[in-house]
């Protein structure tokens, strides 16, 4: 069974780039949280931490009621008793598949026949049987995948940490292997901790999100709830397409060129962005009014279950996806509730950057 | 790691400047009141003497020299041997560990014995005399000195060139480079790294070299530094003082080589090694191409081992080839005294240096290994720390080294707690140690830096220690590469004589020791019979051992395993 | 630091492997040694450094002779001038043997030497051999060579036109034909240069010299090359160490040795003990040996060309192939030899090696 993860104040910088900026959370026992962020946010290096293979500066680690990292000093990697998978999955190019699965029990001298017996269970259970005897470059990337999990597993880990281990893959495969493993690892009551930059990696297995941004933790929480209610842009941007408009908010309205909104949760006073996913639009006959903008047909696209259009509004681009096709060029009425609107800290020029690659 | 480097500093450092600092503190040691007064005189005649710094000049001009041409050499000829489908390649493959094995002292020897006047091509020509001019010019020694040390940027490039991948080629291919502009552009600059890494070495090793130089370039039109170290050390009184100022200054012109080296890599800085890696094929050579390629090839080997090692096989079928008389009258004399009474000790001492270089060549490898892996692991210091003391230690004479360790390891003070070392056993070996160490820190610090690390880090979380992970994940990784080394060591090892002469236990001579003894009686003969015994058997042990490794290691795993780069 | 405690004791681990295998080895091989041991401690050990091609026969027996367990390091000069110097006041060796004289009267300002003790067998010393002992009895000659005579290839010279002095090498038939070796790089090179120097005076010795060059003089690094030149014709004469040229001969060279008429420079091999040998009883006694007749015996015969030397102890004869008929030995203080060492080298090496 999984124990608890629990992070307090980590802090550790290289140089002068912060790599981990008072960093505290807790994963409970047997949860799956994954740590998305954009590169050089301090993933890897929370990763590497929480694996032992980098000390933290300040700040503490502990599984369950073991002190990983703190001040009693640092626990080598060997004696934490985690299970890990690369990227690329590292596996070593010298063994056959059955001595990868078998190589930490081996380090921990159990018998010949137990070694045996574990290495074909855990070769089952991840469908690998028939490839025992085969070496790394043998090996597609989804077998790889699946014999760096054993890997990780035959240990019998209480953490398991995860980076980016379907990057490699291509997209179909990803999602089988996401639900298999997501499926087994819950069988299995594992805690685990994932880190990702991408927002479908995290959010298809995660019960829990944390985002990472130039070493601190901007939100976490589940899944769902960051999307609907991202904390701040950055956030808003990684967990799936935004809109974000900057503009002024003032006693519950929200006011930009050619917009006029009301938005539900917090409600700010002064600059201000607005924020709305592309999905919660949807096409109306006018006139504006509250909740509802003019804009102008840019480009227009199917994508996967509806139509996307790039809209003008005033000098704003914003992304709709609606069940209606529109022509480029014509002039739509487009409606977003208010309760998919949500106000957030208006960020500057990085937002406007955001704003545009969402 | 600490403890790691303290034996660097015990084996290395402190044997080293025990012979350094008396440039700067030359009574330092000296038998009647020695004192610790401050006195530059050598430092500054050095500097002050114009031959000096030409000496430093013209040995760095030809280190130089024969280390790009050794580079350009064995580059090519790797390339050759390892994307072509030459024929005869395992052959010559073969034939460049040879010549990596057979060390300076007899190849200097084999020329000499063929170029001298009344060596053997005067003997089979009647106008000679050119070929003896081209070998002692500065460009014939240096030729001959390269024709020495390419193996040092085969091995570099052989092992570089597997991973110089298809995908590579393939990418340059559809943006319209042909095989020229492919090799010129794109794998040349990639390779650049282990070429400069080669060179560098071979500069070091060309800047200690004294047996071919002095030797094969008999006219002295321009002295070397290690002629300078060479009189100072043997000429009387002994001048300790000027060799550890020319030594320092051997360090300045290393720290500069090594400098330069290190602004090559750090703007190449490629790919590691990763799992699941496919070698290209080789490339399919046209006939008006492989012809011509082959013959070049043989003609290649035919100059670089064919005429130093074919002349000691034949001085060693002669009788009394000393004084430049050949009597083509091929007798086994030579061999059949080696089982003769009178050569008892010859014999013993092979057995002898055998056993010393197995057990120094074994610790060799595996402290080298350990501190290549810390220096690896950590920050860039400490390999920058590790690089350059090897290259120190490469560029420095042995005798240097060996006169340290009389110096540093046969003090009163030492005996005093009873810590004898000097005069036995353990001094000669761990002088071994001390000159094999380098070679091993410089070939696994470039191997293990481009292990992937993640390999490592897997190993550790899956509860292996740095034991188990050196053991279990980096040594069969490196395994190849690893036995290669360790025969390289263990020749060299076994034929050393610098250091040995200088520290054997009296009454326990080691095998070049005994060459040597040979040679200072004339009789060459037999001393290039004892020499050759020995090499036949080092070069057996170099086929089963390989022929060992092809068994046990997976195809995959040696095609994987990754660059040796010296 | 659990991590950091774990690389230390690789490290005490990876050390612990070298001195044990080091261990496994001296001690498999110093095994027969050690079996002698208890002999040997009774009657004590001989620490032999020397460069003498005798010297192997010379320790088996003396220590069959005495029992006295001798471990010889044969090395060539050079190194072991260094090696002896960088022991300095803490010497692991009894005795010393090489050729020059001059080099132990180096070894002797320095301290190394023990001085004042007269072995009994000085009394065995010839008249020239009494003159070569140092006042201060620092080292004891055993026996001379020539430092160099001249020898002729008899294939391209007639006898009657072989150089019968010195400054026959200056006369144009041997323009381009004379060859020597580099005394920088050959030990026993000194000496001939140094006793041109000092027989001459300087500025006629070095005008000697700068006269060879002229006349097309030839150097070579030792005597190997030298006499290989000579041999095989693309020199006519040359000047080396007598015994090597006999040597030579004896291996078929076709070389004939002239000793010229205004004498050569005597190049005397010699003993010296350490100033603070570890065993003091057994070096005299090993001194006393070297200079008996049965010791003389063996150095006569079985030291392969060094065994060509010129005894000096009475009753003893050269061997058959080493006759110098008619020789004048020149005599080179070794003190002076010592004292111009320095100047001597480095205007040789400026004026007639390079330039």
């Amino acid at each position: 069974m999984g124990e608890a993860l629990q992070v307090h104040g980590l802090c550790k910088r290289f140089g002068s780039v912060v790599v981990a900026d008072h960093v505290s959370f807790e994963v409970p026992g047997g949860g799956y949280c994954a740590v998305l962020g954009p590169s050089g946010s301090g993933k890897t290096s929370l990763f590497n931490m929480v694996a032992g293979l980098i000390h933290p500066d300040h700040g503490s680690i502990r599984l369950g009621h073991r002190e990983f990292d703190g001040p009693r000093g640092h626990l080598p990697p060997e004696r934490r008793g985690i299970g890990l998978c690369f990227q690329d999955y590292a596996l070593w190019p010298h063994m056959p598949v059955k001595e990868q699965v078998a190589f930490g029990m081996r380090l921990r001298r159990r018998p010949a026949a137990e070694i045996a017996a574990a290495t074909r269970r855990w070769l089952e259970l991840l469908r690998i049987e028939a490839l025992a005897e085969r070496y790394p470059h043998e090996l597609s990337g989804g077998q790889k995948q699946r014999v760096a999990i054993a890997r990780a597993l035959a240990v019998q880990p209480s953490l398991l940490l995860l980076d980016e281990p379907f990057s490699n893959l291509d997209a179909p495969l990803r999602e089988i292997l996401r639900d298999e493993l997501g499926a087994l690892y819950s069988a299995l009551g594992l805690t685990v901790l994932h880190v990702t930059h991408d927002r479908q990696e995290a959010m298809g297995v995660a019960d829990r999100v944390l985002v990472l941004a130039g070493g601190r933790l901007c939100q976490e929480g589940p899944p769902h709830e960051l999307y609907r209610n991202p904390a701040n842009a950055e956030v808003a941007t990684l967990l799936g397409p935004a809109n974000l408009v900057p503009g002024h908010a003032e006693n519950g309205l929200f006011g930009a060129n050619g917009l006029r909104m009301r938005a539900a949760g917090a409600q700010p006073h002064g600059p201000a962005l607005l924020f709305f996913r592309p999905e919660s639009c949807s096409l109306v006959s006018g006139p504006a009014e509250l909740n509802i903008f003019q804009a102008r047909v840019e480009r227009t696209a199917w994508h996967e279950t509806g139509w996307r259009h790039r809209l003008k509004v005033g000098d704003h681009e914003v992304v709709a996806l609606t069940r209606t096709p529109a022509e480029a060029g014509a002039k739509v009425w487009v409606h977003v509730p208010a309760e998919a609107c949500r106000l957030l800290p208006s960020g500057g020029a990085s937002v406007a950057a955001l704003s545009a690659a969402g | 790691m600490a403890l790691g480097i303290t034996a660097l500093l015990v084996l290395i450092v402190y044997p080293l400047a025990a012979v350094v600092i008396q440039a700067e503190f030359p009574h330092l040691f000296a038998p009647q009141s020695p004192n610790a007064r401050f006195d530059p005189a050598a430092l500054i005649r050095v500097f002050r003497t114009p031959t000096d710094y030409r000496m430093l000049g013209d040995s760095v001009a030809l280190s130089l020299g024969a280390a790009v041409f050794a580079s350009v050499a064995g580059g090519a000829l790797a390339v050759v041997l390892g994307r072509t489908d030459l024929p005869g390649r395992a052959v010559f493959a073969g034939l460049a560990w040879v010549n990596l094995l057979i060390p300076s002292f007899l190849l200097a020897e084999g020329w000499t014995f063929l170029l001298q006047q009344g060596g053997l091509l005067s003997h089979f020509l009647t106008e000679p005399g050119w070929m003896q001019n081209v070998f002692t010019t500065p460009w014939g020694v240096g030729a001959i000195l390269a024709l020495k040390f390419y193996p040092f940027a085969y091995l570099t490039v052989s092992a570089a060139l597997p991973w110089l991948g298809g995908e590579h080629e393939a990418v340059a291919r559809t943006l319209g480079a042909s095989t020229t502009a492919v090799w010129r552009r794109v794998f040349i600059p990639l390779l650049l790294p282990f070429l400069a890494s080669a060179a560098t070495i071979v500069f070091a090793d060309v800047l200690s070299d004294f047996g071919v130089a002095i030797t094969v370039a008999e006219s002295h039109q321009f002295p070397l530094l290690t002629y300078g170290i060479y009189s100072s050390l043997y000429n009387q009184p002994t001048d300790y003082a000027g060799a550890g100022a020319l030594a320092l200054l051997l360090g300045v012109a290393v720290a500069t080589a090594l400098l330069a080296q290190l602004l090559i890599l750090r703007k190449n800085r490629f790919a590691t090694i990763h799992a699941g890696f496919r070698p290209p094929a080789p490339a399919r050579l046209r006939p008006q191409v492989r012809y011509p390629l082959l013959l070049a090839v043989i003609l290649f080997f035919a100059v670089a081992l064919g005429a130093p090692a074919g002349s000691i096989l034949v001085e060693s079928f002669l009788k009394g080839s000393a004084y430049g008389i050949i009597t083509v009258q091929p007798t086994l004399a030579n061999f059949a005294s080696l089982a003769g009474p009178t050569a008892h000790t010859a014999v013993l001492s092979l057995g002898y240096s055998l056993r010393l270089a197995l057990v120094t060549a074994t610790a060799a490898l595996a402290l080298g290994t350990l501190l290549a892996y810390f220096g690896t692991q950590g920050k860039g210091g400490t390999g920058q720390f590790l690089q350059a003391i090897s290259l120190w230690t490469i560029s420095v004479p042995g005798i240097i080294l060996a006169a340290g360790y009389v110096f540093a390891w046969n003090q009163r003070w030492l005996s005093s707690i009873g810590l004898e070392l000097y005069g036995t056993v353990f001094a000669l070996g761990l002088c071994y140690l001390a000159g094999g160490l380098p070679y091993v820190l410089r070939f696994q610090m470039g191997a293990l830096s481009q292990l992937d690390r993640r390999m490592m880090s897997a190993a550790r979380v899956q509860g292996a220690g740095v034991g188990a992970v050196l053991t279990r994940i980096v040594t069969p990784i490196l395994a190849e590469g690893a036995v290669s080394l360790w025969l390289f060591v263990l020749a060299g090892t076994t034929f050393e004589l610098p250091a040995s002469e200088f520290l054997y236990p009296p009454g326990q001579p080691t095998l070049a020791v005994e060459i040597n003894h040979f040679f200072s009686e004339s009789s060459y003969g037999q001393g290039m019979a004892l020499a050759i015994a020995t090499a036949a058997v080092l070069i057996t042990a170099v086929l089963i051992l390989r022929l060992l490794m092809r068994r046990r290691l997976p195809a995959a795993v040696r095609a994987q395993a990754p660059a040796r780069t010296f | 630091m659990p991590s950091g405690l774990l690389r230390r004791v690789a490290m005490v681990a990876a050390g612990a492997v070298i001195l044990v295998g080091a261990a496994a080895c001296g001690g498999s091989t110093a095994a027969p040694a050690a079996a002698a041991a208890p002999a040997a401690a009774a009657k004590g050990q001989l620490v032999i450094y020397a460069a003498e091609g005798y010297d192997q026969a010379m320790a088996d027996a003396f220590q069959k002779q005495t029992g006295i367990q001798v471990k010889l390091s044969d090395m060539s000069t050079g190194p072991l001038v260094a090696k002896v110097q960088a022991e300095g006041s803490n010497p692991q060796w009894d005795v010393a043997w090489f050729d020059g004289d001059g080099t132990m009267a180096t070894l002797d300002a320095q301290g190394l030497l023990l001085k004042g003790w007269e072995p009994a067998n000085a009394a065995n010393y010839s008249s020239l051999g009494k003159q070569l002992v140092p006042q201060d009895q620092s080292y004891a000659p055993t026996g001379i060579t020539a430092a160099a005579a001249i020898a002729y290839n008899a294939k391209l010279v007639p006898a009657d036109q072989a150089p019968q002095t010195w400054t026959d090498l200056l006369k144009p038939e041997f323009k381009d034909a004379v060859g020597m070796n580099n005394p920088a790089i050959s030990g026993p090179t000194f000496p001939v240069v140094a006793g041109f120097l000092y027989g001459m005076g300087m500025t006629q010795g070095e005008g000697f010299f700068t006269q060879l060059k002229a006349n097309g003089l030839k150097i070579f690094a030792t005597n190997k090359p030298t006499l290989a030149a000579l041999s095989n014709g693309s020199i006519k004469v040359a000047f080396v160490q007598d015994s090597a040229e006999i040597d030579a001969i004896k291996s078929g060279s076709p070389l004939k040795i002239v000793y010229p008429s205004d004498g050569v420079t005597m190049l005397p091999s010699a003993i010296g003990i350490s100033a603070h040998a570890p065993d003091l009883a057994a070096a005299k006694q090993f001194l006393d040996f070297a200079l008996s007749d049965a010791g003389q015996k063996i150095m006569l015969s079985s030291g392969g060309g060094d065994s060509h030397f010129e005894p000096i102890i009475n009753g003893q004869s050269p061997n058959a192939d080493s006759q110098r008929p008619g020789v004048k030995w020149n005599m080179v203080p070794a003190s002076w030899q010592a004292q111009h060492y320095d100047e001597i080298q480095s205007w040789f090496k400026a004026n007639i090696v390079g330039g």
